[in-house]
């Protein structure tokens, strides 16, 4: 995997054009959704390596989208980051049935953002 | 004596002397011990008849007006009721019998006389006349005036108090000077009591002349201490010297005299005190089975000392107290009472508990006054409500720290993008510093709901209940809203009457409630759609209704809109600011007020929200209230 192409599933229009933007400086190609059911559509019609996903989104939020791709495809990307502003573990259990997907706590600026997935490129999707 | 003998006549033999001084000193010795019991006799029988004639201090009356009241509170339940009648007569009776007390009388708060004795007439009786003669006021000495009013003496009030406050009166009449002839029930009763006690003496003194030197000195001591009279420690050299066997017939009778009076004042003061210790062991327990905490003492190997009512329903022993003797054969205890040994609170498992039920049991040592633990005692807590409020604070403070983060996370976002990114165009500038504004906005905006909601419900005593002018205050409320509507394009119309009744509430809370539901109106009609704000009077109260052609709201949803941070999953509500938490305000301050709140709606065609709020109405939860109408 070449971990270049990255999905970037975000509800709030400006937040998502400032880290397309950020992404995009950093030397991603980088493609965009504004809520789960769009990124399933953009998914079906390429392959990305890499997504990362807001948890709190109208009509397919970031959980219903990991569980959809991972049941009905088309497919659930190697590496996912899920940026979520929830404290409560019960509410992140899901994510323990998912080994490639890594949360994020809210507040998290774009630049630090783009750091941790970096770093965990560097450090090697697991099989 | 002896040396007398010897000079007078110093022919005789000497040992045919000796016996003859024995006989004659015998003699005179049981002369002297026979006239000291007739002496004692005629001294007793007079001491008891004096006793029943004279009138005893009024130290002594006080503390006699008090058992009385205490062994009727024993006597009884929580409360006195006519059916009591009987017993208590038995025990006024017995206890009037004595001293200077001619009558003794109980009368319930309400005046009602359920008890009602009269010695003089050496009978006792309920007496119906005092029963139907109306209400006494039982706290006056007036009331009791008319009960004993024509009777000569004094009249002594002594309250009944039961576990539950003062359960009646106990009304006494004293003898205010010596009764002329002796009383019939005292010769019944101290005659009989007179010649037991001096047969006693009779064998008695032998006995004690025999018995040695320190029994008498016991005795003695026993009796001097008894006898308020001496009012100081014996000495004991004195207290010696008293009793022995050279004191004269005189003084010996005086001794057993004082003996005789402090026996019979300890007789009295057992009888008395017996009864006030079960008095108050049966209140102890009393106190102890309606603690709402189950207690449980045992001692050192494992077997019960004392278990309080609760303890026993909590133990599941409610029943068959007495089939248990030993903490062993409560299955689950032991090991109970292990962990709490260990850590010192455990909390109560199956099969003591069940569903959500949080018992805490504490282990306390009981030590007595050398810092020995002899007992130990096990206290069972029930925390569920407590439990359940701080989980619910807990939720309560994650969703917060969520509701935060999300517009927080945007701030971060742009001001980022805003010190890092140097070539941001002029326009994108100004754009993200619109945004940062509307963040910010929105933060202090959930933080202000928060604390209205928290003000409502945390801190109840900070509601206000003032008279509030109902009219003025929505139409104020209307009015201050018609620009922002009229500027989205809506068409805006409040139709407030006049003449609606006046209502008790805090106006703030009620202005803001009624902002929140109009505010929400206009946020989810599109441009050209309608709001009406309506007023509808009924007998009880008012309603007012808040009507829009909006993009409505799903029937699944109805019932959840209430919800703190609840915000329906559509991109129409998403795109407009909301912390979740305006219809849950709207629906606390209408709970505070005593009022209702329901939703009618259809998707895409518009809702109605109706408030319903009591006139003149105190709120009905009484706590909140400042002052009664």
């Amino acid at each position: 995997m070449d971990g270049n192409r990255v999905l970037i599933v975000e509800d709030d229009s400006s937040v998502r054009r400032v880290l397309v933007r950020v992404f995009e400086q950093a030397g991603f190609e980088v493609a965009m959704a504004s809520n789960g059911e769009k990124a399933v559509e953009v998914l079906a019609g390429g392959q990305f390596d890499l997504m990362i996903s807001d948890i709190n989104m109208p009509k397919m939020d970031g959980q219903e989208l990991c569980e959809h791709l991972s049941a009905d495809g088309p497919y659930l990307p190697e590496c996912i980051f899920i940026v979520t502003a929830s404290a409560e573990d019960e509410k992140r259990d899901w994510v323990g049935r998912f080994p490639n997907i890594t949360v994020v706590e809210k507040p998290v600026g774009p630049r630090q953002l783009l750091q941790l997935v970096k770093q965990r490129l560097a450090e090697g999707v697991p099989a | 004596m002896g040396s007398n003998e010897k000079a007078g006549q110093p022919a005789a033999h000497p040992m045919r002397r000796k016996t003859d001084l024995n006989a004659r000193h015998l003699s005179l010795k049981w002369v002297a011990s026979q006239g000291a019991i007739l002496c004692i006799l005629a001294i007793s029988a007079a001491w008891f008849l004096h006793r029943a004639e004279t009138i005893e201090n009024g130290e002594r009356l006080v503390l006699r007006g008090e058992s009385l009241a205490e062994l009727v509170a024993y006597a009884v339940g929580p409360t006195l009721t006519a059916d009591d009648t009987p017993r208590l007569l038995k025990i006024m009776v017995n206890a009037a019998r004595e001293g200077n007390l001619q009558a003794a009388a109980l009368i319930l708060p309400d005046g009602q006389v359920i008890a009602h004795t009269d010695l003089a007439n050496a009978d006792s009786r309920v007496d119906p006349l005092a029963r139907d003669s109306g209400v006494f006021d039982t706290a006056s000495f007036a009331a009791a005036r008319r009960l004993f009013g024509d009777s000569e003496g004094t009249i002594v009030l002594r309250p009944v108090v039961g576990v539950e406050g003062t359960i009646g009166t106990v009304v006494l009449l004293l003898a205010a000077s010596p009764p002329g002839s002796l009383n019939a029930d005292a010769v019944k009763y101290f005659l009989p009591a007179g010649l037991l006690l001096l047969a006693l003496l009779i064998v008695g003194h032998g006995t004690l002349r025999r018995a040695g030197r320190t029994n008498s000195v016991f005795v003695q001591r026993l009796s001097v201490a008894l006898d308020p009279s001496t009012g100081q420690q014996p000495d004991p050299q004195q207290t010696t010297d008293d009793v022995d066997a050279d004191q004269t017939p005189q003084a010996s009778m005086e001794a057993t005299v004082d003996r005789v009076n402090a026996l019979a004042k300890l007789k009295d003061e057992l009888v008395i005190k017996t009864q006030l210790v079960d008095y108050e062991k049966k209140r102890m327990s009393l106190i102890l089975d309606a603690f709402p905490d189950g207690l449980v003492v045992f001692n050192s190997v494992y077997e019960l000392i004392f278990v309080n009512r609760r303890a026993m329903k909590l133990l599941g022993l409610a029943g068959r107290r007495d089939d248990v003797r030993n903490l062993q054969e409560i299955p689950g205890v032991l090991d109970l009472v292990k962990n709490a040994e260990k850590v010192g609170q455990v909390l109560l498992t199956e099969p003591f508990v069940e569903g959500d039920q949080r018992i805490l049991c504490t282990r306390v040592p009981l030590m007595d006054s050398g810092s020995q633990s002899v007992h130990t005692l096990l206290a069972l807590r029930d925390v569920t409500a407590q439990r359940a409020a701080q989980r619910t604070q807990a939720e309560f403070l994650s969703q917060i720290s969520h509701e935060l983060k999300a517009p927080l996370n945007t701030v971060i976002t742009f001001v980022e993008e805003l010190a890092e990114n140097p070539e941001l165009s002029p326009e994108e500038r100004r754009e993200f510093c619109n945004i940062l504004t509307h963040e910010t906005n929105r933060m202090a905006q959930l933080i202000s709901n928060l604390l209205q909601l928290s003000r409502i419900q945390l801190g109840n005593l900070s509601v206000r209940f003032r008279f509030v002018k109902t009219a003025s205050l929505i139409r104020e409320q209307a009015e201050s809203l018609r620009v922002q509507a009229e500027r989205r394009g809506l068409r805006y119309s409040a139709h407030v009457p006049d003449n609606l009744p006046p209502m008790r509430g805090d106006k703030d809370l009620l202005g803001v409630a009624i902002n929140n539901l109009i505010s929400n109106a206009i946020k989810y009609t599109p441009q050209g759609g309608t709001i009406t704000v309506e007023v509808e009077d009924d007998s009880n109260g008012f309603a007012i209704q808040v009507i829009d052609t909006g993009i409505g709201i799903a029937a699944e949803d109805q019932e959840n809109i209430f919800g703190r941070f609840f915000r329906v999953d559509s991109e129409e509500v998403q795109a407009q600011n909301g912390s979740g938490l305006g219809l849950a305000i709207v629906s606390e301050i209408v709970e505070v007020h005593g009022g209702e709140i329901s939703v009618t709606s259809e998707l895409g065609s518009g809702s109605c929200f109706r408030v319903w709020l009591p006139a003149r109405e105190v709120s009905e939860r009484p706590d909140l209230v400042e002052t009664s109408t």
